[in-house]
C-alpha cells in the first residue's frame, strides 16, 4: 500500500542552452489505493512521468516519494512497482510461466513461493491454460493479460500503466477495461494509469491528471473534471462531442452573447465584459424557428448516431453543435433556436483561459 | 484474351531467364566437383562421359590420408571456430553498447567500423608480419586467431549493433523493472533475443576467417598454415594436377557451403537487412 | 490552474538553476559508463592495436627507402617514395588496370545485380531456393573460385575450348591464360560470378521494402513497365545502390586472392591482371621493398576512400528526399 508523491517534479531533455522541458513542475499526491490516470494528448509528457515514477528516466527537479520515502534515487527495481507496458514486453523467448514469475526469479523469491504466485496470478487473469505456450502464439488479448499477470504476480505496491488497452481492438479494450477496474477493486494498490482516451479515464479513476505540454492542467476526480474543468483545454479536451467554446461579450448584465451571434445565455455572478462561454452539446436544446421568429442559425450538418444525433449549426460567425435525442427530422438549411436551459454554462476567462468560478452555482 | 497471352509469354520467358540464371550459378562449382570424381580425360572433351561407374573417390582418399592436407585443415577449422567465438565475445558487448548507448562519437564509431572495410589487407600485411614476428607469433595458430578477430570484428559489430538496435526498448525496460542489471538485461534479455543476428553474425566471421588467403599466405609458413593456402598449392605456375586441385577446392569449400546454405535465412537477413536500413 | 495559451511555446524558458541531481542518478550514471567501457573495451582496443598500430606503421615505413633485399642503410626520403610512384609506368598501368577492373565490376555488378533482383521478386515457386542458391558463390573461397574458373578456362584442358573447338567456334585453342587481355577478362567474368549475388541479394531486399501499392499507383496513372522500373524501382533502390556502390568500389579494389590463384602467384602474363593491390603485393613480398610497398598501398587505399566519398556525394543529397 502506497502513495505516491510528487513535489516540483520536472524534466529536461538534453543540457544547457539546448535544452527541452518536458515536464513542468509537478506537483500531486496519488492517494494510498486509489487508481489514478494520467490523461492527456501525445506528447503532452504523461509517459515521461509515468516513467520517473517508475525510475525508467531520472528526473531533472524535485523529488518522488513513495510512502513518504524519496525514491528518486533508486534503481526502477528497489521501488516495489509492477509497469505495464503498451506493447506489453514480454519476453519472446520465454513463455508464459517464465515471463510471469521472470521478476520474482530476479528477486529471489525461492521456486515454490514463485510458482504459486504464478499460478494465482494466471487463475485471476483466466489464462492457466496457456502457461507453457510462447508469447508469439497468443492472441493480442492474452498477451495482455500475461502482461497484467507478471504485474499482478510481482505483488507490488504500485501498478504502472502505459496505454495497456491501446493495442487492443474496440470490443476486446471495452471488456478488459471492465476486468481491470474489476482486478483493481480487488488488489486494492495504488495504480497509475497513462492513457489518451478520456473514457478510459473516466470510467476507470478515482482521480484523474490532465495534462497538456508538460504541464498540469487539472487534478479532480471525473466528475470535477467533467464538471468543473478548470480550463478550457480541459473542458475541450474531455467530453463527447467536444464541448462548444465560444468567445462571448456580455450584450446586458448576466447576458451574453454566444460567438457574436444572436444566441444569448443567462450567466449570473460575472462581472468581465468578454469571456469564453463553454457549453456541453448534449446539455443544449434545438428546434425549428417558428415562421417569423429570429432564428439563432442554419443547420450546417446532421449527422444521425442512431440513439442520439449530432447537429452542427452554423450561427453566422461561429459553428455550435448540439447533441438531439434520436434520430433528428431536421435538414440542412432549417433555421433553427438554440436554447440553454438545463445546460451548465462553463465560463473561462479569454486570456489566462482559466475557469472564472464566479459563475460556478 | 491477348492480355492473357502476353502473361504467359512473360512467365516462360522469366522462367527460361530464372532456370539460366540457376544453371550460371550452380555450373562452376558442379564442374569442379565433376573433376575432383571423374578422370580429367573423360571431362575434357565436348561430349563428357559421365558414367557414375566412371567415378573415384582415390583423389579424396589420397587427399584425406595426407598429413601436409590435413594439417592445414585442422589449423583452418581450428582458426575459424576459435575466430568466431573471440569476434561473439568481443564483438557483442561492443555491438550492444553502441546500440543501446548514447555518447558523443557513436555514429563516427559506427562509420569507423565500416571503413575499416576500405583498407587493403596488403597495406597491414608487412607490418602485421613484423608485429607477429616480434612477440613470436609468426607461423602461430594464436598469431592467426588475433589477427583475423582485429579484421572481422568491424564487420561483425557492425552488423550486431543492427540487430540489438532492432529490438524493442520496452523489453529492456521491463528487465530493468523486474530487477536486471545493466549485465543480466544484455545477458538475459538482449542476448537471447537477437540471437539469430548473432548467430548470423557467427557464420560470417567463421566464413570469412576460413576462406582467408592472403593473410595466412604472409604470415604462416608451414606449421600454422591453413587450407585455402595449402590447396592454392595446387596450381602451379605452369603444371598442375587438376583433379587433386578440384578435389582440394571441393573439400576448401564444402564446409562454408553447407553453413551457408544451413544458416541461409540468419545469413541473408545478417548480412543485407542491416545493410539496406544503414 | 497552470494556463495554455496558444503562445506559450512549447519549450520553456531556459531551466532554473540545474538542480543537484540526485546521488543516485548520478551513481546510475557512473555505473552505466563503467559498464559501457567494459563492454566496449576489449573489441576496440584488438581492432586499433592491430589495425590502428599496422596501418600507422605502414604509413611511417613508406616514408623510408626500406628494401629487405639491400642490407644495412634505410634512409628516411619523406614523400620519396610517393614521387617515385607518379612517374613509375609500372604503377600506372597497374593503376589503368584497377580502374578497367573495378569500373566493370562495380557498375557492372550492380547494374546487373538490379536486373537480377527484379527477376527474382517476381512471386514465383522456387523463388526461395533461388535466393538460396545465390548464396554459393557468396561462400565459396576466393582460392577455390580461382581453380574453378581455370579448370573451366585453361588453354589445353578447359571445358570452355573443348566445347568452342567442338562445336566449330573456335578454329584452334584459345589461351585465355597466356594471353594478358584475355586473362583479365578471365578475372572480370570470375569475379563477377562471386560478387553478383551479394549485390543482388541487397537489392532484393531493397525491392522488398517499396510497397506494393506504389505499383498499383504508377499502373493506374499509365506507366508502363519498364516506366515503372525507371520511375518508381531505381529511384527506391537508391539507398541500397549506394550502399552497394560503395562496398563493392572496396571489395574490388582490393581483389588479390582471385588473381593469385589465377595467374599462379605472377599477376600475370605479362602483368596483365597486376592491379595496384598485386603490385603492391610483388613489390613487398617478392621484391622485398617494403617502403616503395607501403606507398603504393597507401595511395590505394587513399583511392578507395576517394571513391567511397565520391559515390556517397553523388547519391547522398538525392537519397535523401527518396524513400529511407
Amino acid at each position: 500500500m502506497a502513495t505516491i508523491e510528487l513535489v516540483g517534479v520536472q524534466k529536461d531533455y538534453g543540457r544547457g542552452r539546448k535544452a527541452v522541458r518536458a515536464v513542468h513542475d509537478l506537483s500531486y499526491t496519488i492517494a494510498d489505493g486509489h487508481f489514478v490516470s494520467l490523461l492527456g494528448p501525445s506528447g503532452c509528457g504523461k509517459s515521461t512521468t509515468l516513467n520517473m515514477i517508475a525510475g525508467l528516466e531520472d528526473i531533472t527537479g524535485g523529488e518522488i516519494l513513495i510512502d513518504g520515502a524519496r525514491v528518486d534515487d533508486l534503481e526502477p527495481d528497489k521501488r516495489d512497482l509492477a509497469f505495464v507496458f503498451q506493447d506489453y514486453a514480454l519476453y519472446p523467448h520465454m513463455d508464459v510461466r517464465d515471463n510471469i514469475g521472470f521478476g520474482l526469479r530476479m528477486r529471489k523469491v525461492d521456486k515454490a513461493e514463485t510458482e504459486r504466485r504464478v499460478v494465482d496470478a494466471a487463475r485471476r487473469l483466466d489464462i492457466e491454460h496457456v502457461l507453457g505456450n510462447r508469447p508469439r502464439n497468443l492472441s493480442g488479448g492474452q498477451r495482455q493479460r500475461v502482461a497484467l499477470a507478471r504485474a499482478i504476480a510481482r505483488r507490488p505496491k504500485v501498478f504502472l500503466f502505459d496505454e495497456p488497452l491501446s493495442n487492443l481492438d474496440a470490443l476486446l479494450r471495452d471488456q478488459t477495461r471492465s476486468e481491470l477496474k474489476l482486478l483493481h477493486a480487488e488488489l486494492g494498490a495504488t495504480s497509475v494509469y497513462v492513457t489518451h482516451d478520456q473514457e478510459e479515464a473516466m470510467t476507470l479513476s478515482d482521480r484523474i491528471v490532465v495534462m497538456s505540454r508538460g504541464k498540469l492542467e487539472q487534478y479532480g476526480t471525473p466528475y470535477e473534471i467533467y464538471h468543473r474543468p478548470a480550463t478550457t483545454f480541459v473542458a475541450s479536451f474531455v467530453g463527447k462531442p467536444r464541448m462548444n467554446l465560444l468567445p462571448s461579450a456580455r450584450v446586458e448584465r448576466g447576458r451574453y452573447a454566444v460567438g457574436g451571434s444572436t444566441f444569448t445565455v443567462d450567466v449570473a455572478g460575472l462581472d468581465a465584459e468578454q469571456v469564453r462561454l463553454g457549453l456541453r452539446p448534449e446539455e443544449c436544446s434545438l428546434r425549428r424557428a417558428a415562421d417569423g421568429e429570429d432564428a439563432s442559425g442554419e443547420v450546417k450538418v446532421v449527422e444521425p448516431l442512431g440513439n442520439v444525433s449530432d447537429v452542427t449549426v452554423d450561427l453566422g460567425s461561429a459553428l455550435f453543435v448540439v447533441r438531439v435525442p434520436g434520430f433528428s427530422e431536421l435538414t440542412v438549411g432549417d433555421r433553427v433556436v438554440l436554447g440553454a436551459e438545463r445546460a451548465t454554462v462553463h465560463c473561462f476567462d479569454p486570456t489566462s483561459e482559466e475557469r472564472l468560478t464566479g459563475a460556478d452555482r | 484474351m491477348s492480355r492473357a497471352r502476353t502473361r504467359l509469354a512473360r512467365t516462360v520467358v522469366h522462367r527460361v531467364l530464372v532456370a539460366l540464371l540457376l544453371v550460371y550459378l550452380l555450373a562452376p562449382f558442379a564442374w569442379m566437383l565433376l573433376y575432383s570424381l571423374y578422370p580429367a580425360t573423360a571431362l575434357q572433351t565436348l561430349t563428357p562421359d559421365l558414367d557414375p561407374s566412371q567415378i573415384r573417390l582415390d583423389s579424396y582418399a589420397a587427399l584425406l590420408s595426407d598429413p601436409s592436407f590435413l594439417t592445414p585443415m585442422a589449423n583452418s577449422a581450428v582458426v575459424g571456430l576459435a575466430t568466431t567465438v573471440l569476434c561473439m565475445v568481443l564483438g557483442s558487448g561492443c555491438a550492444y553498447v553502441i546500440a543501446r548507448y548514447r555518447f558523443r562519437g557513436r555514429s563516427v564509431l559506427l562509420l569507423g567500423m565500416l571503413t575499416v572495410q576500405a583498407v587493403p589487407v596488403i597495406v597491414l600485411a608487412v607490418p602485421l608480419f613484423i608485429l607477429l614476428r616480434a612477440f613470436g607469433q609468426y607461423d602461430t595458430l594464436l598469431g592467426l586467431v588475433i589477427t583475423y578477430t582485429a579484421f572481422i570484428l568491424p564487420l561483425v559489430v557492425w552488423m550486431m549493433v543492427g540487430f540489438f538496435e532492432e529490438l524493442p526498448p520496452s523489453l529492456e525496460r521491463a528487465a530493468v523493472v523486474d530487477g536486471c542489471n545493466r549485465l543480466q538485461i544484455m545477458t538475459r534479455i538482449a542476448v537471447p533475443l537477437a540471437a539469430p543476428g548473432l548467430a548470423a553474425a557467427a557464420v560470417l566471421a567463421f566464413i570469412t576467417a576460413w576462406s582467408d588467403f592472403f593473410l595466412a599466405k604472409v604470415l604462416t609458413i608451414t606449421s600454422a598454415t591453413t587450407l585455402p593456402v595449402r590447396t592454392a598449392a595446387f596450381q602451379g605456375l605452369f603444371a598442375m594436377d587438376y583433379t587433386s586441385a578440384a578435389t582440394a577446392g571441393v573439400i576448401t569449400a564444402a564446409p562454408v557451403l553447407l553453413l551457408a546454405l544451413v544458416a541461409q535465412k540468419w545469413i541473408i537477413r545478417g548480412l543485407v537487412e542491416g545493410a539496406v536500413k544503414g | 490552474m497552470t494556463s495554455t495559451t496558444t503562445s506559450t511555446p512549447p519549450v520553456a524558458s531556459a531551466p532554473q538553476e540545474p538542480r543537484s541531481t540526485g546521488a543516485g542518478a548520478r551513481r546510475r550514471r557512473l555505473r552505466d559508463l563503467r559498464f559501457a567501457l567494459l563492454m566496449a573495451a576489449p573489441a576496440l582496443v584488438v581492432i586499433v592495436l592491430l589495425l590502428g598500430y599496422p596501418m600507422g606503421y605502414a604509413l611511417y615505413v613508406s616514408g623510408f627507402d626500406w628494401n629487405d633485399k639491400i642490407p644495412g642503410d634505410r634512409p628516411f626520403v619523406g614523400l620519396g617514395n610517393y614521387v617515385d610512384l607518379l612517374g613509375d609506368g609500372q604503377v600506372h598501368r597497374a593503376l589503368g588496370r584497377t580502374l578497367l577492373f573495378a569500373a566493370v565490376t562495380v557498375l557492372g555488378g550492380v547494374g546487373m545485380a538490379v536486373l537480377l533482383a527484379v527477376l527474382l521478386n517476381v512471386d514465383f515457386r522456387g523463388r526461395t531456393l533461388a535466393r538460396v542458391l545465390l548464396l554459393v558463390p557468396w561462400a565459396v573461397p576466393p582460392v577455390v573460385n580461382g581453380i574453378m574458373w581455370k579448370l573451366i578456362f585453361d588453354g589445353a584442358t578447359g571445358v570452355v575450348n573443348a566445347v568452342g573447338l567442338g562445336l566449330g567456334l573456335f578454329r584452334e585453342r584459345v589461351q585465355f591464360l597466356a594471353d594478358p587481355q584475355l586473362t583479365m577478362n578471365v578475372l572480370i567474368f570470375a569475379e563477377m560470378w562471386k560478387l553478383l549475388p551479394f549485390l543482388t541479394l541487397l537489392m532484393l531486399a531493397g525491392l522488398q521494402g517499396i510497397p506494393a501499392n506504389v505499383y498499383k499507383a504508377a499502373r493506374i496513372d499509365g506507366a508502363s513497365p519498364w516506366q515503372q522500373f525507371v520511375r518508381v524501382t531505381v529511384p527506391n533502390l537508391r539507398g541500397p545502390i549506394l550502399f552497394a556502390l560503395v562496398v563493392q568500389t572496396m571489395w574490388s579494389l582490393k581483389v588479390f586472392d582471385t588473381i593469385f590463384v589465377l595467374t599462379g602467384g605472377s599477376g600475370g602474363p605479362a602483368e596483365g591482371t597486376t592491379t595496384l593491390s598485386f603490385l603492391t603485393y610483388l613489390v613487398s613480398f617478392s621484391n622485398l621493398d617494403r617502403g616503395y610497398g607501403a606507398a603504393i598501398a597507401v595511395a590505394s587505399m587513399v583511392l578507395v576512400l576517394a571513391f567511397a566519398l565520391l559515390w556517397v556525394l553523388l547519391l547522398r543529397d538525392r537519397h535523401k528526399e527518396g524513400v529511407r
